[in-house]
């Protein structure tokens, strides 16, 4: 799992974004209040300090009033300016200036007429406007030429007003310097013509008046940079109404700003180091839930890759911990589902050995430990006999039976499985064939132990085959595939016992080769009739003939009926050739109805073909297609076929006797064929197996069999075939006894049509009659 | 009570002269109320002034009378009947005198001997404020409370002339003649003048007051 997809990193990333948020936002809003605390601090300090300021110089102008009062009552300067000498008037006027302070310093009549001044360019007796300022505000500041003016007029008396000494104070930078040091603003008065004072560096003073110059102000306070400051400025109107004095205050926001530098400096560490606690802090609780998540996914990842040993463990009394009790549950009830399935799937359920698998795990583990090993294949004969008469559960009982016994006699030196039904598989390690091969008989003799069951006893018989490892192969499958067919050929031994042969797996081979290329023969033109000539001993009827089916595999050469007659029964391709040959049969017959020739034939048909209900129908069709009568072919069926299913076969022999087709029942005498079905069988012929007929003798065993057969068909009013006539000896036992009609190599081996053509043709010459 | 004491005097002068008549001015004000503290002088042949010892006395801090009439050549002396000092001067041209912190009385009077407005202080105490009415004038006399001053003559024409300190150009301002022949006469005069109230003391400071105080418990001890 990536890792920023984890559980983990998102429960830490997101806690860890909340509190950056919070802490962010608590900073900024911090911040933002401090800076807007420090403007609206300094504001108010510029208005605090505007309110000093105004009381400050107030006070400095009540100040200097006294003083000039004081000094005003000085009896000596009151002798000196009632003594009205003008050059000694000037003199005390700058001596009493000098003593508070003053500048300029003049003193006028009450009329305002100028009696003395310490300024040179004024004249005696001018009229100097005795301008006084505004006294609402107590202020005495007066705009001058240059730099403001504090300035005092006081009466000088004595004691009734007989003079006013006047005396000004500039505005001056030291003024601005005081001012400064008491209310910690910068301060700057503003004179005509650019004059300032000001408490600022000369370069920022200079831009504040540019300022003014080019932006005059209307608010009461606004913000203006100078130099690389920023300053919050106030101005105040002092003086009078037509020479009004401005003065401005100053505070740069700058330092104000810094005051608070320190606080968000600190508040930044608080907040990183919150910040840090948050992430860690986060960091640990998403581990402690992703942790026990992440051992019960493994856990869980273990369990689904079938790993049920190692126990779910997390210990936690909250839901982790509970939720790894329900796994460690789960993987408990799962291993004990899953072994027991794996028993079951391993074992038969029956008997409680292994199956086939199991004992084709523990063959590979032998082969791959063991030097040499042997297995015995049994199986068991006539089961499904058993189980008819013995019942399901005897059958079941007898199989325990087995699977107990044989594992009696092994005694632990090998292993018993049972692969299928009534089929068992005996592992033997470290033993050779000659040992299997004892091992078979004493299981064998084992087994044939009678049972009892249900008041019956039961002796079981079973075939046996054997193969070694190594000498039959290395590959479990093949072993058993190999043992198996060696059991399955053991059962036409006499001591049903048999060890693998190589040949058998060839013979197979073919077998399924012939399976499966049967079906495709017709239309390959592979399959060929011939026909075996028949003579009739009695009378001259027309030429008859056995068709028999004969096929010439493309590679294998020719196959004999005797090999694919059987596995065309069992593989269900049986009425397919029956129709070919019913089909080839009537349309040679009536080619040779054309040439002239009425010829009759007999063919084979067989216990499949006696099930097929419309049998009757069809072949009824192709004779009326090829104008063939019916009483030209003749069926032969054997005994075996017929007890097949008797009832089913009566019938249909029945129908195909109504529409004229002559029935022979073949090979008689090696069935067993009743003769109680016989008696209803509508049946024309008896055909005595070839057996009986190969080495008849006059007086042997044979002889009386055929010559009774012969008679007891001529009772019943049927016509009696011999096959297999190969002796003029036979020939002439056969006629003397009254048999019918003959057939066999003495006479002619079954050959192509046009061979038969030609030994018709000899047959029309009276070579029988020398037969005969 | 002095001033009754000095017109009982005059009265006395007056009965002396076989032919004195009594001369009754009353001023008032520019309002046709009564004027005080207005210097009313008779002047015409035949009338020397009388030089007779005056004196200002300071009581209270104030000077008593508020406004003396002299004739020239007139000595006026200064006693402190107050228990402070005071220093009494006067930078007008007529007299320019200082008589330097003193208690009671001064050793000399001071002889106004110049014709004109003196006003005098107290260099200590400058709401104190005197007038001393220097006059050639053969009589003269200062307006009580209703306005009224008597003044004595012989028969005889005279003119009359009133001065008063809040006169705006300061210069006595003469009046219509007077004809006086035996019987008394009673002149009515109006002069042009809104008079001013006395410069007042100013309200004694916390300071002063337990200044004072513990002078006086100084002085009990």
């Amino acid at each position: 799992m990536k890792l920023i997809y984890s559980f983990q990193t998102r429960i830490a990333g997101s806690l860890f974004l909340l509190m950056l948020v919070v802490i962010a936002l608590v900073y900024l809003t911090v911040k933002a209040a401090t800076e807007a605390s420090a403007v609206r601090q300094s504001y108010d300090q510029l208005d605090t300090g505007a309110r000093v300021f105004r009381q400050v110089l107030d006070e400095r102008c009540r100040r200097l009033n006294d003083a000039v009062r004081v000094l005003a009552a000085d009896f000596g300067f009151r002798d000196a300016v009632a003594s009205g000498d003008v050059p000694t008037l000037r003199s005390v006027l700058a001596n009493h200036g000098a003593r508070v302070g003053a500048g300029d310093t003049y003193l006028l009549d009450m009329d305002g007429r100028l009696i003395a001044s310490t300024v040179a360019a004024h004249r005696e007796g001018e009229h100097l406007p005795t301008a006084v300022a505004s006294d609402n505000d107590g202020s005495c500041v007066l705009a001058g030429t240059g730099l403001p003016q504090l300035r005092v007029t006081v009466p000088v008396r004595a004691p009734l007003p007989i003079a006013q000494v006047v005396m000004s104070f500039a505005m001056d930078q030291a003024m601005a310097q005081e001012f400064r040091s008491l209310i910690n603003l910068d301060v700057v008065f503003l004179g005509k013509a650019a004059l300032m004072a000001s408490t600022l560096a000369d370069e920022q003073g200079q831009q504040l008046v540019q300022a003014l110059a080019t932006s005059p102000q209307g608010d009461d306070i606004w913000q203006l940079p100078l130099g690389d400051r920023l300053y919050q400025v106030k101005r105040l109107t002092l003086g009078t109404v037509d020479g009004p004095v401005y003065v401005y205050l100053l505070r740069s926001l700058d330092v104000a700003l810094a005051e608070f530098e320190p606080l968000l400096r600190q508040l930044a560490l608080i907040a990183g180091g919150a910040l840090l606690a948050a992430l860690l802090g986060a960091l640990w609780l998403a581990r402690s839930l992703a942790q026990p998540l992440r051992q019960l996914s493994v856990m869980s990842w273990r369990i689904g890759q079938g790993d049920y040993g190692v126990k779910v463990e997390v210990q936690r009394r909250d839901e982790f911990g509970r939720l790894a009790q329900v796994l460690e549950g789960m993987r408990q009830g799962i291993a004990e589902r899953e072994q027991r399935l794996n028993h079951n799937a391993l074992h038969d359920a029956l008997t409680g050995l292994p199956n086939r698998i199991l004992a084709e795990e523990r063959l590979r583990v032998f082969i791959a430990t063991q030097p040499q090993l042997s297995l015995l294949y049994v199986g068991l004969d006539g089961f499904q006999a058993i189980n008819e008469s013995a019942g399901v559960a005897g059958g079941d009982r007898m199989l325990r039976m087995v699977a107990e016994r044989a594992q009696v006699l092994l005694a632990g030196r090998g292993c018993v499985s049972r692969p299928v039904g009534d089929e068992f598989l005996v592992q033997v390690c470290r033993m050779g064939l000659e040992g299997a091969v004892w091992l078979a008989e004493q299981l064998r003799l084992s087994l044939a132990e009678p049972i009892e069951w249900d008041g019956q006893l039961f002796r079981l018989s079973c075939r046996i085959g054997v193969v070694e490892y190594p000498r039959h192969g290395d590959d479990p499958n093949l072993l058993i595939e190999r043992a198996r067919s060696a059991m399955l050929d053991a059962g036409q031994l006499p001591d049903r016992l048999r060890v693998y042969d190589e040949g058998r797996d060839a013979a197979q081979q073919r077998r399924l080769q012939l399976v499966h290329d049967l079906p495709l023969a017709g239309e390959r033109g592979e399959l060929m009739l011939v026909f075996q000539p028949k003579v009739a001993l009695r009378g001259n009827g027309p030429p008859q003939a056995e068709v028999l089916l004969r096929w010439r595999h493309a590679e294998l050469g020719m196959v004999s009926p005797g090999e694919f007659i059987p596995l065309a029964e069992r593989s269900g391709s049986m009425a397919g050739l029956t129709r070919w040959v019913i089909q080839t049969a009537i349309r040679q017959l009536a080619l040779w109805q054309t040439q002239g020739r009425e010829v009759k034939v007999s063919l084979n048909v067989s216990a499949v073909d006696l099930a097929d209900v419309r049998l009757p129908e069809r072949v009824m069709g192709w004779l009326d297609d090829a104008g063939v009568s019916a009483r030209q072919l003749t069926f032969e069926i054997t005994e075996s076929a017929i007890m097949a299913d008797p009832e089913v076969a009566i019938a249909l022999l029945t129908r195909l006797s109504i529409l004229g087709i002559r029935l022979s029942v073949d090979d008689y005498g090696t069935g067993q064929a009743s003769l109680a079905h016989l008696k209803r069988l509508p049946v024309d012929e008896l055909k005595i197996d070839q057996s009986f007929v190969k080495e008849l003798a006059p007086d042997n065993d044979d002889a009386v069999i055929v010559r009774s057969t012969i008679e007891m068909g001529h009772n019943l009013g049927l016509e009696v075939v011999a096959e297999g006539v190969e002796e003029a000896q036979a020939l002439a036992l056969l006629r003397s006894w009254g048999c019918d009609v003959i057939q066999g190599y003495y006479i002619s081996r079954p050959v192509p049509a046009a061979e038969f053509e030609a030994w018709m043709e000899r047959q029309s010459l009276p070579v029988l009659e020398a037969l005969a | 009570m002095n001033r009754h004491w000095v017109m009982a005097g005059w009265l006395a002068l007056g009965l002396g002269t076989a032919q004195a008549t009594e001369v009754e001015v009353a001023v008032v004000d520019s309002q046709g109320l009564p004027l005080a503290d207005a210097v009313v002088m008779l002047s015409g042949q035949g009338l020397v002034p009388e030089r007779k010892p005056a004196s200002i006395d300071q009581q209270n801090r104030r000077f008593v009378p508020h406004v003396l009439a002299v004739a020239t050549g007139t000595a006026v002396s200064f006693p402190n009947t107050d228990d402070i000092r005071h220093q009494v001067y006067s930078f007008s041209s007529p007299k320019r005198f200082e008589l330097p912190l003193y208690h009671g009385l001064p050793s000399m009077p001071v002889v106004f001997d110049q014709p004109g407005v003196v006003v005098v202080g107290c260099n200590i105490h400058d709401w104190m404020v005197g007038y001393v009415y220097v006059t050639a004038a053969g009589r003269s006399a200062v307006t009580d409370r209703q306005g009224q001053a008597r003044l004595e003559a012989p028969a005889g024409r005279y003119q009359l002339a009133l001065w008063h300190p809040d006169l705006s150009d300061k210069q006595e301002v003469a009046q219509p003649t007077v004809e006086v022949a035996g019987t008394p006469v009673a002149v009515k005069l109006q002069l042009a003048v809104q008079p001013k109230p006395l410069p007042a003391e100013p309200a004694s400071t916390a300071f002063e007051d337990a200044f004072h105080k513990a002078a006086h418990d100084e002085a009990h001890l």
